[in-house]
């Protein structure tokens, strides 16, 4: 064990070392994002091939903690495996010059961040998630990408201070930093501190700035946004409802919400990478459902959409319509389709396992919420597939030729990525049960045909709009009197 | 001085929710960014509030063995709300730099011109 510790310490700064190596010898840049991805690979593996019995303090001072446990391990492998894939996939053409250098600062905090086990070393692994995730939006290229980026920002300074009242509140009452201590708390201090986590993690109502900056991000960014950003705010909640089961009760109800608006919007997105994010939204809310296993539906999920992510950044139109005929090129359509079917919890693919873990761990009529929502998940992808003889006769018109572009190549990260969803579960030693493929396959059906049904019946209707700036402000005084207002009554304030 | 603290604290809440109205209500991106700094403000002013809890001196162990010191302010809420000051600090300064960029697109910085665009 304490020949371990020297160990951790190095990995945990060696992003955050390399980042500055990089800025100065910025040549090295890419092999230098390579290393602190392999390093992060290795203790994940070494963590899954022996898991620690109990949690492993790196720091220890009465005021702060930092620790490796089993809850980790998912979150690290998973932040090894998306860096490295959007590494390879824009090796020869990084955006801009300082692209290393902060994806080195983000993979760093993000390890940090998922480690931390107090709200002070959260509160400053988060900020620098938000300041590096905010200069990888901005394009220069692109004027569109800066509105977008400024809103993430401002945003989600917001919820931090939010976060940080919440802090203090709980300080007060227990005169300690450390979630551990954060058991009994008023309620004033875990409603606010669980609302400002939300909002980072993308989830009901406060986390509705997610589906725009997602979109309009730059493809291999908004892998990274999608698949990693969005664990530094579900990774210290989980943290915070292991501690507080009464706000683990609040939070089921808001994952539900979560996960169902997320599919209804997804539903009725027109343009692909609008419903990439939407569907982040809806399965952001199913890890907020059981704070145990969130490592590995986090890991599931990212390696999914971090999948279909970098291959939308290779595809040459996003409109769903015209990706329905002939858009898809072979090549990309293969990592697409095994990353869609991991999502739907295929077996012997990654999300097997996870939504596996998510209905063993729920109660019963939640089980069969969660099954019906996998449902959902495949209607919303069946907007990619056209029902058998759907033609649109404007858009065979404007058919996409089959030139080189055409057959364009996924790249190497989705790839990766496949290969990480097929290869995982002989790791983990998920083996299906025989009846798995049988409801799968139905369950592949039932959603095919809501999916068409849906499409055909709301073909020319618009959703409200959920993202306006102010309604997003509105969201954060509204979700924390709910949260309060539901803490309150669990624990006997209604009575 | 307990007698006071109810005040501070209720100036501090006012301060906080004044910034939450600004960050609604404005309509120009600089004043929503400025409201969002009172809010920062008023939090700042919560975590001294807080570390007074314990006394007022400012907490530096004297070396002579015989000098008072229960009268300290707690140092734990000071040295992370100095860590929170110097983030936020960095974070405005990337928002306002951007908010340049942002003006040659809107000059009146409105919001309402950014969310226009598709």
């Amino acid at each position: 064990m304490n020949t371990l510790l020297p160990l951790l310490v190095g990995w945990l700064l060696l992003p955050l070392m390399l980042a500055f190596l990089a800025a100065l010898l910025p040549a090295l840049g890419r092999w230098l994002v390579l290393l602190s991805c392999l390093a992060s690979l290795a203790i994940a593996l070494l963590l899954l091939q022996d898991p620690l019995p109990d949690p492993l303090p790196i720091f220890q001072s009465p005021r702060v903690a930092l620790q490796l446990d089993v809850y980790a391990t998912g979150f690290v492998l998973a932040n090894g495996l998306i860096t490295l894939a959007v590494l390879l996939q824009s090796w020869s053409s990084p955006r801009h010059k300082l692209t290393w250098v902060l994806m080195m600062v983000l993979h760093g905090a993000i390890n940090s961040v998922v480690l931390a086990a107090d709200a002070i070393s959260i509160y400053v692994a988060i900020e620098l998630v938000a300041i590096s995730a905010f200069l990888l939006v901005i394009d220069p290229a692109r004027p569109g990408t800066f509105w977008v980026a400024f809103r993430y920002l401002l945003i989600s300074d917001l919820a931090m201070l939010i976060y940080l009242i919440g802090v203090q509140q709980a300080y007060r009452s227990s005169g300690s930093f450390a979630l551990a201590d954060y058991g009994t708390l008023p309620l004033a201090a875990t409603a606010l501190m669980a609302v400002g986590l939300m909002s980072k993690a993308g989830v009901f109502l406060t986390g509705f700035w997610l589906p725009l900056t997602h979109a309009q991000a730059p493809a291999e960014i908004s892998a990274l946004l999608s698949g990693l950003v969005v664990t530094a705010g579900a990774a210290p909640l989980g943290r915070l409802q292991l501690v507080s089961p009464s706000l683990s009760e609040v939070l089921l109800g808001v994952g539900l919400a979560s996960a169902v608006i997320g599919i209804a919007a997804a539903l009725v997105q027109t343009q692909y990478k609008r419903l990439l994010a939407w569907s982040t939204v809806s399965q952001l809310g199913l890890v907020l459902l059981v704070p145990a296993g969130a490592g590995v539906l986090c890991l599931a999920h990212g390696i999914a959409k971090g999948a279909l992510f970098l291959v939308a950044g290779r595809l040459d139109s996003l409109e769903l319509s015209r990706m329905r005929h002939g858009g898809f090129p072979p090549a990309t359509a293969i990592p697409t389709a095994i990353a869609v079917l991991s999502l739907t919890g295929f077996p012997l693919l990654l999300g097997y396992g996870a939504k596996g873990a998510l209905a063993a761990d729920l109660e019963v009529p939640w089980s069969r919420v969660v099954e019906l929502l996998s449902i959902g998940t495949v209607a919303v992808f069946a907007q990619l597939v056209p029902w058998p003889g759907e033609a649109d006769a404007a858009m065979t018109l404007q058919r996409v030729p089959a030139g080189p572009e055409g057959h364009r190549w996924a790249g190497p990260g989705p790839w990766l990525l496949v290969a990480g969803l097929v290869l995982l579960p002989l790791w983990l030693s998920q083996p299906p049960s025989g009846s798995a493929f049988g409801k799968s396959a139905l369950t592949l059906a039932a959603g095919l045909a809501v999916g068409w049904g849906c499409r055909a019946l709301l073909r020319d209707w618009r959703p409200p709009d959920l993202e306006r700036f102010d309604d997003l402000i509105n969201g954060f005084g509204v979700t924390a009197f709910v949260v309060g207002l539901a803490l309150w009554g669990l624990r006997g304030g209604w009575l | 001085l307990p007698d006071i603290r109810w005040a501070l604290e209720l100036a501090i809440v006012i301060t906080i929710l004044s910034g939450f109205v600004g960050v609604l209500l404005r309509r120009e991106l600089l004043q929503k960014l400025l409201a969002v700094d009172v809010i920062s403000t008023g939090v700042v002013a919560l975590f001294v509030l807080v570390a007074a809890r314990t006394g007022l001196t400012t907490p530096i162990l004297q070396q002579s063995p015989d000098a008072p010191s229960t009268q300290m302010a707690d140092p734990f809420p000071h040295a992370v709300i100095l860590t929170a000051i110097v983030i936020g600090l960095s974070v405005q300064a990337l928002e306002l730099v951007l908010l340049r960029r942002l003006a040659r697109i809107h000059p009146m910085l409105r919001i309402d011109d950014f969310e226009a665009e598709p």
